[in-house]
């Protein structure tokens, strides 16, 4: 079967883990088969857990198939299913989680139930919404069955904010510099003490125990609720000023660098909240900046209250001091413990992201980091050698905190340590108790050993994390802390979602070819590329993007860094992936990997560079747009006849049409794809020179060539249909050019291309090439560079959309022009990478005749009311036809302005207005000539500047 | 790029000569002076010495003539197609076949000229299976039909036939070759013929690659199934004629493209590009028998054939239990996809009409068809394109011995002037006919309603059924809700003189009374009559079936049928009309 070798048996992946077979009678205790557990959710962990399962000789596992994995869609049935054919062991639920709190409680209850009937003994939740419900978990412990992730007491002391805050503080653990307790903390200064706090209470009359509080701060927390209840004000906002004035004195001094947010506690919706610059950008001592930094305190805190009017009488004040959070790295240590020890496995880097969601996470390991930094020191680079070396104290103290953490909230299974970095701080963010969806980015990494206390040589290494929860949830106490030990010392996944150029959520579409994994390759996917077992031929996956957008995730390994992401570009490259209305974020992630092969791949991107570079990809898809490919061709055709010599000119005319398939084809995918163009474009940003639009190259056009179709994964491929790659004429034409240049090379040295061409240009032949020859070499060089100039387009593209000026800075961080923050700019290249449905119309017009109803059922709401908005795909309106209800959906987004037909029932007619609706895109109709006369427009002035 | 290039005469400013790198003494060329020119050796292996002879000339006489077909075009001709993002036959072909196997060409030198007269014709392997294949090759004559290659395909369709492998074309061609004169026409004839003689006797799959008119345009959509890329052509004939001769000004892709075709039927698959339809005819052929006297391909399966179909279950108590009642649509392709092996369909004319659903699929291992109304789209109603889809693919399946499934959830025939006007009682009556006809294993499996003619014309007893279930949510009566009318005349009679009377003293009330009264009765009418229980008496349904029973019933009854069934040609008398 095609898929086997590297997708079912993948050994970074794919092992033999059971313990019953082991020598020794201590590993052999060890052994899990006993387990039976009930999978209670999907995604690729689904899929990894039954894998995993079956590796450790556990096969009594049963799993639970939601409504999107069997009914919602046609050809979206659970992949898992070829591989478990026992029905006896899949079991059903609507979802996994129940739309509110009542249907949630059922939900438990339902699992609960399936596992009993069926004999299940232990949960497995994955990373799914109920994995860190601490009343699932308890309810699960309640039933007797063992909750194969970390205990309900974990899940409590880790879950809740305020109380993980507490115990962070109390384990040394560093959390973000800020204040939530303004008003208690200006009570107790006006107070001082109890007797005054029991003054205050009995000066404004309030009813309030304060013997029933422990501590001064409970008390006058219960003093300020008395208070709101009486609607009195104990504390002025004055009072309040000068108490924030005095915390900003003291949180300045420890964080000179930084911004800090006063926020209202009742503001929301960006109301009620102001920016406290940073001590640094004021003058003067350092006592000085802190101090001016500090005195707009009290102004501030008057303003913010102003403005969500929380100014009166009894009104609850209270302001929060929050660090503004500005450049930062989003990193995540990962702990595994058994409730007695506890250990971390090194860190992740999971800054590249956009609105929250993960796109590339990248394995941050010490011996890594002690790589790099050693080669940055032999390669000179300063600034590097310090960051590395800051990234390697901080990983540390990370690692150092997350321990202490894991041991204080007692960890009995895995958990993630999230923490952010900015600068030279890290601050600890909120530990998530359960498994990550990037878990492999660490298993990868390290292998935990565990050994017999009495004897080391007796031992066992489990190098999965979902193996070592098995074993944590089976064994617990009984395992003795295991040895983290080096298996890969670089890895890094990235998740291919169903999303388009701009990374928006789509619909998904319909996945018909999905190449066999290469070497290397780990793919997470659901068991969408097993084939079907019967047929061996891939079974068509209909994706539900819009739900849920992540298909699978993409991991590779290396020595170091540069080999990791090499390898992933290499995946990616080699991925046929193809479907039917098919939108992934697959060329965004081969831009994306090539942009940090290109610029530097120890750059440390922040939470902040996704949208500025997704919206410099949209100005190169801007550029690409104008050209008039064939124009071009034409002029760059001309150009070289015109230069020729009389003699000459037949022939070369000759030769460039010969070669005309060779450029053509590598165009479309490069002007079509700007995600492919920026990772083109960063590999090569050394070969070329741009001044003023007039490229000149470093490097062999010949070789880039070549080059480019390898990029394209269209270079030759003996099983590959000939339109997919190269054609072979081209190739043919291609290859003796890159031997011939080959031969050169080694003839003559290796020179630099700039010299070479000095060389043949030279009337007599240079040392090392026969003189007979020299005049057929010049004619082979004249010919094979031939036409090459029309790759000056592409260079030309880049400058003009201002590529470079994103690059990184000698300290690894990132430049990003003040331009590509602009969230005008943004949307505007969002809607060249995807160009949104335009409306051609003002009206919405019936589909078909019948009996119109603007709701799903008489007590349910109207679909649509003057004034609603509607997106895409939305339902409009219902049309019964013979007695069937059928649900008409939007073919694009607008504002309804009126509703033409209201009554339930009413017939319509085929073709008659329904809605007068204002599209939020307009069509702007350009006609052919209008474009063709724009693109000779901008491809005249490329011409002026390469040719002219 | 996309074009050749035009002789330079553009709008570029005439420019002084730049261009520092290169000499402007030397002739330009293509030609490594590095490589080792080498020439074909006919050498024995293990031969030392070769010093050849007239032998070996000979030899290489022949070799040239083996390549000639493949050479013939030349670069420039073939840069030409591939501009067109077109490939050659060859290249094709090699799409098609399997990656370990050698084309087996026929006739490859046919033509004045030894060059193949622009026509393939090969023995080819698909997943282990021969196949008969023939391409136009483009970049000879544009791929023209004369009479040398009229005949030559005509011989590949007869020794299709005789063989019984089926048959795999693709179509690029101008049309008849004009200084052939008649010739080429009868050249058509010829291959039309042939090709109408191994109709029913071995499938065809058509891809259609270019631009084809005319008679390139019916050969191909007499055979099965006609496969069209986007960014083709077919059809009589070209916008060209089209403009001289009716004025009427039209694109190519408005005239003949895939968006044209799949709507009318006249294509059954519309793909991407060239690649993916020679990648949907390897996978079509995995349904397809190879000729008349065989099944098509048994996979045995590691799918329990008596797995419970819960998830049927789960989709209908959803539906029918929503506001809008037995009334909501039901994608039936859900039901199909749990039915089958591993969830694994193929789905024919997936653009065209889904108000029916025609596919294949296999259950406990043996390919059967589908045709099963589809309340999701068009409330599943049979209208002219469902019934033509249908009657065309039940005749293929009974051709072919393949067994059917018909999954019945319909309202009934599409009434009304618009359906009339296109001859919905002819479209209707192909169906029924291609029903009746049908002499393979045939079930009906009932999910909802199955009212009056649709129910009648739809695989029941009568017709010749092998075997009739229903869902316990099945409906099946004279008339649909509508029928009220006539079942309870008498009492809907009273009501409305009652509305009237009380109409003096209180007109809305009476009217709201008397809706209430109609609405119960309409009640009643569903409660009494709309039930599968008249027809379980009557043995017009075998069995009630639960609904996640499905895949073990049908499993079961259809392992009986197929035990004793043996695949023979049709040996039926002609019957009037198709």
């Amino acid at each position: 079967m095609g898929s086997k070798k590297n997708y079912l048996n993948n050994p970074l992946i794919h092992s033999d883990r059971r313990l019953d077979q082991h020598s020794s009678e201590w590993v052999r205790s060890f052994d899990c088969r006993d387990m039976k557990p009930l999978i209670i959710c999907r995604g690729p962990i689904r899929k990894e857990a039954m894998d995993v399962f079956d590796e450790m000789g556990i096969h009594g596992y049963g799993i639970l198939l939601s409504e999107k994995d069997s009914i919602t869609y046609t050809n979206a049935l659970a992949p898992e299913l070829r591989k478990l054919t026992d029905p006896s062991r899949v079991h059903r639920v609507p979802d996994y989680t129940g739309a509110n709190k009542e249907e949630r409680h059922q939900r438990i209850q339902q699992i609960v139930n399936i596992a009993h009937e069926n004999g299940y003994n232990s949960i497995f939740a994955g990373y799914g919404f109920m994995s860190e419900d601490a009343e699932m978990v308890s309810a699960m412990e309640a039933a007797g069955l063992i909750f194969i992730g970390p205990g309900s007491f974990t899940q409590s002391a880790a879950g809740l904010k305020d109380e993980a805050k507490r115990t962070a503080l109390a384990a040394g653990v560093s959390v973000t510099p800020g204040v939530n307790n303004g008003t208690t903390l200006a009570l107790i200064a006006k107070a001082k003490n109890e007797a005054g706090l029991a003054k205050l209470a009995k000066d404004f009359k309030l009813d309030v125990k304060l013997d029933k509080f422990k501590t001064l701060e409970d008390k006058a927390e219960a003093v300020l609720a008395a208070s709101y209840k009486a609607r009195v004000d104990v504390i002025t906002v004055d009072d309040l000023g000068a108490t924030l004035h005095q915390q900003m004195l003291k949180i300045f001094a420890e964080n000179p660098n930084n911004r800090f947010r006063l926020k209202a506690i009742s503001g929301g919706g960006g109301k009620g909240q102001r920016i406290l610059n940073a001590p640094s950008s004021f003058k003067g001592s350092k006592e000085e900046q802190i101090k001016q930094a500090a005195a707009v305190t009290p102004a501030l805190v008057r303003e913010v209250l102003a403005e969500v009017k929380c100014n009166g009488v009894g009104d609850n004040k209270n302001v929060l001091i929050e660090m503004n959070i500005e450049t930062t790295r989003h990193q995540e240590i990962q702990v595994v413990g058994n409730g007695d020890w506890c250990i971390t496995m090194g860190g992740r880097d999971c800054s590249l992201q956009m609105h929250e969601q993960k796109l590339l996470e990248v394995s941050v390991i010490h011996e890594d980091l002690v790589n790099a930094h050693a080669e940055a020191k032999t390669a000179g680079k300063k600034a590097e050698v310090a960051q590395l070396e800051r990234d390697i104290h901080i990983l540390e103290k990370m690692e150092d905190e997350a321990v202490r953490f894991g041991q204080a909230v007692k960890l009995n299974s895995v958990a993630t340590f999230e923490c952010i970095v900015d600068g030279e701080r890290h601050y600890f963010m909120e530990m998530n108790t359960r498994i990550q969806v990037e878990h492999r980015v660490t298993e990868l990494c390290y292998a935990l050993t565990f050994s017999n206390p009495d004897n080391s040589a007796d031992n066992f290494t489990v190098t999965s994390l979902v193996n070592v929860m098995v074993l944590l949830a089976r064994h617990g106490k009984r395992l003795p802390k295991p040895t983290r030990s080096v298996r890969e010392l670089s890895s890094v996944e990235a998740r291919l979602n169903a999303t388009n150029d701009a990374l928006q959520p789509h619909a998904g579409g319909v996945i018909t070819k999905w190449s066999d994994p290469i070497d290397g390759e780990i793919r997470d996917d659901q068991g969408i590329s097993m084939h079907n077992p019967d047929t061996d031929v891939f079974m068509k996956y209909t994706l539900a993007g819009a739900y849920d957008s992540n298909i699978a995730l993409l991991l590779t390994t290396g020595t170091d860094r540069m080999g990791t992401y090499q390898l992933m570009s290499e995946v990616i490259r080699r991925t046929v992936l193809r479907g039917k209305d098919l939108a992934t974020n697959l060329d965004f992630h081969y831009g994306l990997v090539n942009w940090f092969v290109g610029n530097n791949i120890n750059a440390r991107p922040t939470t902040r560079f996704i949208v500025p570079y997704l919206t410099l990809v949209g100005a190169l898809k801007e550029q690409a747009n104008q050209i008039d490919l064939a124009y071009a061709w034409q002029a760059v055709r001309k150009t070289a006849l015109a230069n020729a010599g009389k003699d000459a000119e037949k022939a070369l005319a000759a030769v460039i049409d010969r070669k005309i398939t060779l450029f053509d084809r590598v165009f479309a995918p490069l002007l079509d794809n700007p995600h492919v163009l920026s990772g083109w474009l960063s590999l090569h940003k050394s070969h070329f020179k741009v001044n003023k639009g007039s490229v000149s190259w470093l490097e062999n056009p010949v070789k880039l060539l070549a080059d480019t179709y390898h990029y394209l994964n269209m270079e030759a491929q003996e099983k590959a249909p000939a339109s997919y790659v190269i054609w072979d004429h081209d190739n043919e034409v291609l290859q003796d050019a890159v031997c011939f240049y080959a031969t050169l090379d080694e003839k003559l040295g290796n020179p630099a291309w700039t010299d070479l061409q000095q060389l043949l240009a030279a009337s007599d032949a240079p040392k090392g090439i026969a003189k007979k020859d020299w005049a057929a070499v010049q004619a082979a060089h004249a010919g094979y560079q031939a036409g090459c100039e029309i790759l000056n387009l592409l260079p030309y593209i880049a400058e003009k959309a201002g590529f470079y000026a994103l690059a990184v800075n000698a300290d690894l961080s990132i430049n990003i022009p003040e331009r590509l923050n602009d969230k005008e700019l943004q949307d505007k290249m969002a809607k060249v990478l995807v160009p949104p449905p335009a409306a051609k119309s003002d009206e919405i017009l019936a589909a078909s005749g019948g009996m119109f109803y603007p709701r799903e059922a008489p007590n349910t709401p109207k679909y649509l009311e003057v004034g609603t908005h509607f997106n895409k795909g939305d339902v409009l309106y219902i049309v019964e036809v013979m007695k069937m209800f059928n649900k008409v959906y939007a073919p694009f987004s607008g504002t309804v302005t009126e509703v033409l037909v209201e009554t339930d029932g009413a017939i319509i007619k085929k073709g008659q207005p329904l809605f007068k609706i204002k599209p939020d895109e307009v069509v702007v109709v350009e006609s052919p000539e209008q474009i063709k006369s724009r693109r000779r427009k901008y491809t005249d002035e490329f011409i002026s500047r390469n040719f002219a | 790029m996309s074009k050749a290039p035009a002789p330079a005469k553009s709008a570029t400013k005439k420019s002084p000569a730049k261009k520092p790198s290169v000499s402007n003494t030397s002739i330009p060329s293509l030609k490594n002076p590095f490589a080792e020119s080498c020439e074909v050796a006919f050498k024995i292996p293990g031969q030392q010495d070769y010093a050849p002879g007239l032998y070996e000339a000979t030899l290489k006489m022949g070799h040239d003539l083996i390549q000639r077909p493949k050479l013939a075009s030349g670069v420039s001709n073939t840069q030409r197609q591939h501009l067109k993002k077109r490939m050659t036959v060859w290249e094709r072909i090699q799409v098609l076949a399997d990656n370990d196997s050698e084309p087996n060409v026929l006739y490859q030198n046919w033509g004045p000229n030894l060059d193949g007269a622009s026509l393939v014709t090969a023995i080819i392997k698909v997943k282990g299976r021969d196949v008969a294949v023939y391409g136009h090759d483009f970049t000879v004559r544009a791929g023209s039909m004369d009479a040398t290659n009229g005949e030559k395909i005509a011989r590949l369709f007869t020794l299709a036939g005789k063989l019984g492998i089926p048959l795999v074309g693709m179509n690029d061609s101008a049309g008849a070759y004009v200084p052939a004169g008649v010739g080429g026409l009868d050249g058509y004839a010829e291959a039309f013929t042939a090709l109408r003689k191994i109709s029913g006797r071995v499938p065809s799959l058509m891809c259609m690659f270019g631009f084809n008119a005319g008679g390139g345009s019916y050969l191909p959509r007499q055979g099965s199934f006609v496969i069209q890329p986007n960014e083709t052509f077919f059809g009589l004939t070209g916008p060209g004629v089209v403009k001289s001769v009716l004025g009427e000004d039209v694109t190519p892709d408005e005239l003949g493209g895939p968006s044209v075709h799949s709507q009318s039927g006249v294509t059954d698959f519309v793909v991407q590009d060239e690649a993916s339809a020679l990648y949907l005819v390897r996978e079509l052929l995995d349904y397809l028998p190879s000729n008349n006297e065989s099944l098509a391909p048994f996979r045995a399966t590691s799918d329990p054939v008596d797995r419970k179909t819960w998830d049927i279950d789960i989709l209908l108590k959803k539906a029918f239990n929503s506001p809008s009642g037995f009334n909501t649509p039901v994608d039936i392709s859900i039901l199909i996809q749990q039915i089958c092996d591993h969830g694994d369909f193929f789905e024919i004319q997936p653009e065209r009409a889904r108000n029916t659903i025609c596919a294949f699929g296999r259950i406990g291992g043996h390919v059967v068809g589908f045709v099963a109304n589809n309340s999701a789209v068009a409330s599943g109603q049979i209208d002219i394109a469902a019934a033509y889809k249908n009657a065309r693919f039940i005749r293929f399946c009974n051709l072919y011995n393949i067994p059917v499934m018909f999954m019945e959830d319909t309202t009934g025939f599409l009434p009304g002037r618009e359906q009339e006007t296109g001859g919905i009682v002819q479209a209707g009556r192909a169906m029924l006919d291609a029903i009746i006809d049908l002499r393979t294993p045939r079930f009906l499996i009932i999910i909802r309603n199955a009212f009056g003619g649709a129910y009648a014309s739809y695989n029941n007893y009568p017709t010749g059924a092998d075997h009739v279930i229903a869902l316990p949510t099945t409906r099946l009566a004279v008339m649909g809700p509508a029928g009220v009318e006539f079942v309870y005349k008498d009492e809907l009679r009273k009501i409305r003189a009652e509305v009237k009377v009380r109409a003096a003293k209180d007109p809305q009330g009476a009217a709201a009374w008397g809706k209430q009264e109609e609405a119960l009765l309409a009640q009643r009418y569903e409660r009494e009559l709309m039930n599968p229980n008249e027809a379980l008496s009557l043995g017009s349904i075998s069995s009630i079936v639960m609904p996640s029973d499905l895949r073990k019933e049908i499993a079961m009854n259809l392992e009986l049928h197929l035990r004793s069934y043996k695949p023979s040609p049709l040996s039926e008398i002609q019957r009037e009309f198709f």
